[in-house]
């Protein structure tokens, strides 16, 4: 399984796609990470990465490394999570919204969601242009390097990384143009 | 092999920069494109026609990746999703009802363990409205009758709670609703293994009255009290203490008798004896010791029957105390056995009382056999566990988080906030009016008890109903029940016999407050009935009893009726008062002394008759008993006959010696004083010995 999303993972940065969709995935298993699972919340934010163009296999990567560090968070999660929703401006709408149907199955009135939520959110930016940034140098300045080395052109004929990438490209319609 | 349209032979400036160079990210592939496109004078760029295959196959590929660049949306997963989407909706249009009117048909059957039927259910999500035509629910109890069914009806339902798995219903409202009406097809669950009891029709008829009069059935008493009657047992005690002294004085007696016998031979030897023909001294002497022996004789004789007769009076004595003590046994008995009887001066003082307590015990049986099922509906509609799962169990396996409370309604899985039918009769004058409220899967967190209210009016008659039904777990009562009603009749044919009346019929306003105990199944209430336009037929052949009632009821306008009753399992004890059991006591008072009377009678012919035998062996040992005491007495007379003859020869015998004596001496003075003249003192004369 990581090994196909690692393949998949270089096959996408090397490909023809938007340095973006590679940044976002990254940045929406940052997100998901933080949020915990189980929720109805979680459940649309992942949907959501379904429907629009990002990197899934680079999500799905990264969601599970950060995954097994977010606990390592959950404390700061709270504090940010219990700090916001006791602000006592903010108790209105989040009662309003706790009455309405459906948000309340989002739990975002767990101290650890809401904290997972907020950092998240506050992380995507950077985290989203970091790694687009990355990629774009990547592209600029290693990839044809890289493509041209005998590791990747090993790597492309390696029937396992070869099929992921098919696969790939019939689901997602990710362009493979490693050469 | 073509070259795709998009990466065309000419290009304009706009579209080559926009469509093509834009969304080429590889800088080797826009290299690649922009060597291969060159800007003509016109500003358009253009490629050449024929390109090699390489080429070719590159621009196809890279083509295929401009094309997937665009936008920002998985087309694909986006159609996914729209079709899931049109497959819901087909689902709304199509299924929808139908799956709904079986799912609510499937939970009024685990409710109410019969067959139910819904009919034409249609659900509007947005609204949240939910209608039927029909809706039927058969009876467990009797499945070709239904427990209940709606008309038409309309449900409101809280769309946002039905978002959240919890069915909450803010309003019902039906135009028309029957209870117990029959069915085609019987209401009993496939799964249901009970027999079908009743094939269809209606109830059986309802019972007669039970009167304690009709009760007196004094046979039956002493069959089932004879264990603890004391007579019996007295009786055979009497019985065997005659056999006993029977036996033991019959033997002495009979030798007495024979004693007596063998003596009088020698009495009347005595008796025979002509006093006056004895002129010797011997035949003197010889009388004087046969009287003296047959004297010795019948002294022992005497001493025995006196002894005998002293003792057997002692016993016939013994056998009159015992005789007197049976008989006091047979009063006490009786007395007993009369206590037990409800034929008392109490008992037939409430008469009406009791008459009203029968038909009561069974009006108001029906209300807690009916309370008592719809405390079991109500459990059956209590999910328990499931409503008090608490949120936690659907957060992250993550520690540390905590859920913040904000304030909210937090309903039960099920609750139907308010029902109501009103049935507005059209050609008739009657008119229902229903309502229930808080009906809850979860009465403890709703916090508040079901209540109901209904009311039918029909002309001039009027009914209403109202109540709580409470299955909190902090509840006092598991139902509190109110019904009031006015002007309804109750026409009585059926025994009423007793009473010497054919038939009664009678208005009645009747009220009551019906309290079901959360303990033990414990219902109990009080309430009033007013009885009034009392309308009497005598019986043919009607008894004094039933004249006095005749006359006493019809006699009053009004009768009133307080009553308190508990009921407990299947024993019931309804206890009424009515306004006129001071009035009938007065008027029943000679027939119940006749009644008590006559019962009494017929019962110490009861008790005979358990201890006839015994009592004919008593006549019979008790004749026999004074049989032997007339001939012991007779021994003893007798013997004292035989005294006195003895008593009277003894007189006549010394009478004898001493005319003989005073003869002899006469004539021996005579004599001597002639021959002492001769022969002074010279002859002794014998002695006597008298």
């Amino acid at each position: 399984m990581f090994v196909k999303w690692i393949a998949t993972l270089i096959v996408a940065v090397n490909a023809n796609n938007r340095a973006g969709e590679v940044a976002a995935g990254i940045s929406f298993a940052l997100l998901l990470a933080l949020i915990p699972s189980g929720n109805l919340l979680w459940i649309v934010l992942f949907i959501i990465t379904f429907l629009v163009k990002v990197n899934l296999a680079g999500e799905l990567l990264f969601l599970a490394l950060f995954k097994l560090l977010a606990p390592l968070s959950d404390g700061l999660l709270h504090r940010l999570g219990a700090w916001v929703l006791s602000r006592p401006f903010l108790q209105d709408p989040f009662t309003t919204a706790y009455n309405l149907p459906l948000l309340p199955l989002s739990l975002f009135n767990n101290t650890i969601v809401m904290g997972g939520l907020i950092a998240g959110l506050l992380f995507w930016v950077p985290v989203f242009f970091l790694f687009r940034q990355l990629v774009i140098l990547y592209r600029r300045r290693l990839r044809d390097k890289i493509a041209g080395s005998r590791l990747v052109k090993a790597l492309g004929r390696v029937p396992l990384v070869a099929s992921v990438g098919n696969a790939v490209r019939r689901i997602g319609g990710v362009y493979l143009s490693v050469r | 092999m073509k070259v795709p349209k998009l990466l065309k032979t000419e290009l304009s400036e706009k579209r080559f920069r926009k469509k093509v160079i834009r969304r080429i990210y590889i800088e080797s592939e826009r290299s690649f494109v922009l060597e291969l496109y060159a800007k003509g004078a016109d500003g358009r760029y253009r490629r050449p026609e024929q390109l090699n295959t390489e080429d070719t196959r590159r621009l196809q590929q890279l083509a295929r990746s401009i094309k997937k660049n665009r936008g920002v949306l998985r087309t694909g997963k986006v159609s996914l999703l729209v079709i899931v989407i049109a497959a819901i909706l087909v689902f709304n249009f199509v299924f929808k009802n139908r799956l709904l009117e079986r799912a609510l048909e499937r939970g009024l059957e685990s409710v109410f363990s019969a067959r139910a039927e819904v009919d034409d259910l249609s659900f509007r999500i947005l609204s949240g409205r939910i209608s039927f035509a029909h809706l039927s629910v058969a009876d467990r109890e009797q499945p070709f009758r239904n427990l209940f069914e709606l008309g038409a009806t309309e449900v409101d339902l809280n769309t946002a709670e039905l978002l959240k798995a919890k069915v909450v219903v803010t309003n019902l409202e039906s135009r028309e609703i029957g209870w117990n009406t029959p069915r085609q097809t019987s209401g009993v669950l496939a799964e249901d293994g009970r027999a079908e009891k009743e094939v269809s029709g209606d109830r059986g008829p309802r019972k007669g009255l039970s009167l304690n009069l009709g009760n007196l059935d004094a046979k039956a008493l002493v069959d089932d009290q004879l264990d603890k009657l004391s007579s019996p047992a007295q009786i055979s005690a009497l019985n065997t203490r005659l056999k006993t002294l029977q036996q033991q004085w019959q033997l002495t007696v009979d030798k007495g008798r024979r004693d007596v016998v063998e003596l009088s031979g020698r009495i009347d030897s005595v008796r025979s004896t002509d006093v006056r023909s004895l002129d010797t001294v011997p035949e003197l002497q010889q009388a004087v010791a046969d009287i003296r022996e047959a004297a010795t004789a019948l002294g022992q004789l005497k001493n025995d029957a006196q002894a005998v007769k002293t003792q057997i009076n002692a016993g016939r004595e013994e056998i009159e105390a015992a005789r007197s003590a049976f008989e006091r046994a047979v009063d006490a008995d009786v007395a007993y056995l009369t206590s037990l009887s409800d034929l008392s001066s109490g008992e037939l003082r409430n008469l009406v009382s009791d008459l009203v307590a029968g038909y009561l015990e069974q009006t108001l049986g029906r209300y807690y056999g009916t309370a008592r099922r719809v405390k079991g509906y109500a459990d059956k509609l209590i999910t328990g566990a499931k409503d008090k799962r608490p949120d936690k169990s659907r957060v992250s396996r993550r520690k540390g988080g905590a859920n913040i409370p904000f304030a909210t309604v937090v309903h039960p899985r099920f609750l139907l906030e308010n029902a109501g039918v009103s049935v507005a009769g059209t050609g008739t004058s009657r008119t229902i009016e229903g309502s229930v409220q808080n009906v809850s899967s979860d009465p403890d967190l709703l916090g508040r008890p079901v209540t109901f209210a209904f009311s039918q009016i029909e002309a001039d008659r009027r009914l209403s109903v109202d109540g709580a039904l409470d299955r909190r777990s902090n509840r006092e009562n598991d139902l509190t029940l109110g019904v009031q009603a006015a002007n309804y009749s109750i026409e009585l044919s059926e025994g009423l016999e007793t009473l010497g009346l054919r038939s009664l019929s009678t208005l009645y306003r009747f009220q009551t407050d019906f309290t079901l105990s959360r303990l033990g199944d414990t219902a109990d209430g009080s309430g009033v009935l007013e009885l009034y336009d009392l309308v009497l037929q005598p019986a043919e052949g009607q008894d004094m009893l039933g004249r006095t009632l005749y006359e006493t009821l019809g006699s009053v306008t009004t009768v009133a009726v307080e009553f308190d009753y508990t009921f407990s399992g299947r024993l019931s004890k309804v206890a009424a008062r009515s306004s006129i059991d001071e009035q009938l006591s007065r008027a029943l008072k000679d027939r119940v002394a006749e009644i008590a009377a006559q019962y009494e009678n017929r019962l110490r012919e009861e008790v005979s008759a358990r201890i006839e035998a015994q009592l004919e062996e008593n006549e019979t040992l008790y004749a026999a008993f004074s049989e032997l005491e007339q001939t012991a007495g007779g021994n003893l007379a007798d013997v004292n006959a035989y005294e006195a003859v003895l008593e009277q020869k003894r007189s006549e015998v010394e009478k004898r010696i001493s005319d003989s004596k005073r003869q002899a001496t006469d004539a021996v003075k005579s004599e001597l004083e002639k021959q002492l003249d001769q022969i002074k003192d010279k002859v002794p004369l014998p002695s006597l010995g008298f």
